[in-house]
């Protein structure tokens, strides 16, 4: 990667965030539900800015929480929704919903954010500790399969869950699972999100070094100096907070945690100095754009949930990667 | 400085090493050498404290300096100078300046560029380019320098690997450790590399590699080490240590000595026979 290609990388990514930003903004849908693509009105301007706000956030936490579990696990195929840690968190803040529906809403204080994340702890150190191979190592595809599964059964645990609730509470549970983008955000939540999506940026950034070193075999990395253990336990909490508070924000969507870092990676190189940033960047800039693309979709009643745009758009991505052999070719 | 295993047990998941009494020369080239699965990976690892001496002791020990020996009568800094570190208990920052550490199969990730990857033995110190630019002539990588790890051969990878391990150097350096470096590389970087390893022990550096191959053994050794089963079937001096009687019962193989008028004899095994007789 020269600087030259670097430049142009980082010219490209703020266009298309730019873009993104802009068309989300001038895209709406007039009193008989046609498209229109002009400036917002008085009244919708606040709720276009309020959507934006949070596809900004929650895009960027899942695209950094899928560049650190990629790192952590040196497997280009790894991701919040791959790995089971979003299904993992949809599935508590169920359980969550339901022990408020029995024991009285002040159990369910804390917002989703709390569940969210105890969620996504849990689903990735069961997908961890199945995914490992024999010999201790982690072998790239079958951490793939067991975050598949676990991820499935996290899912199938939160329906099950959903159907307990009493029926004036599934709604806006169901909504929630399917993925959707407010335009009106929790305050507690996205100032939450704000801080973790910062924090993590800036994190990533300042250590680049020490992030690039984990790609090396362990018994390397921590003979140059690296403290192995520590910088991956704090990947995996990271990974986690960050995977979970785009989940309590967002609902589950997928492969923008997937598809963002490989963005990033293409734009300005491997090093991640520069691809954190970047990855923050094209996150925020795919899942802006889903939600811009939402609203051109026919709909006769309601809007299309932004997890269909996600999962369909992203779906061939991650078989693409398969299909070159994306697992095998990150270790040499 | 002097690395000392004492009644050391190390464990490598089922694997045991050990107990193991070993001491290992500064300014001097230790060959390991023994069967598959005799315990020279789990040997090079303790050494570079990444398996904890699981029984006994596996310590680095200096000697006092004279400035420490003025200070002798003085209890306090006899006990602050008195160099002895368990070689496991050393913080990851102070380790990458004390040893560097090259494996047996080296990974990096397959985007960066080898520059960056040689440049990575630094992480934990303060970037030096020179010295990284040195590493890869060195090497002889320099060519090398823009292309993208994962184009790169086996044995293209293993020269960024101990370049990476160049690039770390520091005056503190007390260690280098290699593990198998020969098996991927040609005939002409085998050479380079024996200078290369000769070079470091000049430089007063413990240098400790396991290798397979005999040829190369001979003719960097000054220390020979040879485990088998998990134990240390004979060590000492190279030339009383590489020689056909000691090495057949190790290997079950028959070795022969190898004369040269200008070089040093080799002992190298003689395993053709089993080819000619069938």
């Amino acid at each position: 990667m020269t600087a030259r290609r670097q430049q142009l990388g980082w010219i490209c990514l703020s266009f298309l965030l730019v873009a993104s930003i802009a068309c989300r903004f001038l895209v709406g849908r007039d009193a008989i539900g046609q498209w229109t693509f002009a400036w917002p009105t008085s009244d919708s301007i606040e709720w276009r800015a309020g959507a934006l706000i949070s596809a900004f956030l929650a895009g960027a936490a899942l695209s950094l929480s899928g560049i650190f579990l990629q790192t952590l696990l040196r497997n280009p195929l790894a991701s919040p929704f791959v790995l089971g840690l979003s299904a993992g968190s949809q599935a508590c803040v169920a359980a969550a919903y339901w022990i408020a529906a029995i024991g009285g809403p002040w159990l369910l204080m804390g917002g989703a954010i709390f569940p969210a994340t105890v969620g996504a702890l849990l689903a990735l150190a069961v997908t961890l500790y199945f995914g490992r191979g024999k010999g201790g190592g982690i072998d790239p595809i079958s951490l793939v399969l067991s975050g598949v599964i676990v991820g499935t059964v996290a899912a199938a645990l939160a329906s099950l869950i959903e159907w307990l609730l009493p029926l004036e509470m599934r709604p806006a549970l169901a909504g929630w699972a399917l993925g959707r983008v407010l335009e009106v955000p929790e305050i507690s939540v996205t100032v939450i999100t704000a801080i973790a999506v910062f924090t993590a940026t800036f994190m990533g950034i300042r250590n680049g070094s020490t992030l690039d070193a984990m790609g090396l075999s362990e018994d390397e990395s921590s003979s140059i100096g690296i403290h192995v253990a520590r910088v991956r336990l704090y990947l995996v909490l990271g990974s986690s907070v960050l995977a979970a508070v785009a989940t309590a924000l967002c609902g589950p969507l997928a492969f923008i945690g997937l598809i963002g870092p490989h963005m990033a990676r293409s734009c300005v190189g491997p090093r991640h100095r520069a691809s954190v940033l970047a990855a923050a960047i094209s996150g925020s800039t795919l899942l802006i754009a889903a939600d811009a693309v939402r609203h051109f979709a026919p709909a006769s009643t309601g809007r299309l949930p932004i997890g269909v745009i996600c999962a369909l758009a992203g779906g061939p991505f991650f078989l693409i990667l398969l299909r070159r052999g994306a697992a095998k070719a990150w270790m040499r | 400085m002097t690395l000392k295993f004492e009644q050391a047990l190390i464990r490598n998941g089922n694997f045991v090493l050990g107990p193991i009494d070993l001491q290992f020369r500064a300014a001097a080239v230790t060959v390991v050498i023994g069967p598959n699965g005799g315990g020279k990976s789990t040997l090079l690892r303790a050494v570079a404290g990444l398996l904890p001496a699981h029984a006994g002791h596996a310590r680095l020990q200096w000697e006092q300096s004279q400035s420490a020996r003025a200070d002798e009568l003085s209890m306090t800094s006899a006990r602050t100078l008195a160099g002895e570190m368990e070689i496991a208990k050393i913080t990851p920052s102070q380790r990458a300046r004390l040893l560097s550490f090259v494996p047996q199969r080296p990974e990096s990730v397959a985007g960066f560029s080898v520059r960056t990857s040689v440049e990575l033995g630094r992480v934990a110190m303060r970037a030096d380019a020179p010295r990284v630019q040195l590493a890869l002539e060195r090497t002889g990588i320099a060519a090398l320098a823009d292309e993208l790890v994962g184009h790169l051969s086996e044995g293209q990878r293993h020269r960024v690997a101990f370049a990476r391990a160049l690039a770390q150097r520091t005056a503190q350096t007390q260690l280098l450790i290699v593990d198998e470096p020969t098996s991927a590389l040609d005939p002409s970087w085998t050479r380079a590399l024996a200078a290369e390893l000769r070079h470091s022990a000049s430089e007063g550096l413990a240098v400790i590699v396991a290798t397979h191959d005999f040829a190369f053994a001979g003719a960097i050794a000054d220390d020979v080490v040879a485990l088998a089963q998990g134990k240390i079937a004979a060590a000492g001096r190279a030339v009383d240590i590489l020689t056909p009687h000691t090495l057949q019962p190790i290997f079950n193989v028959p070795f022969r000595m190898v004369e040269h008028l200008a070089l040093n004899p080799l002992c190298l095994p003689m395993w053709n026979d089993a080819i000619n007789a069938s």
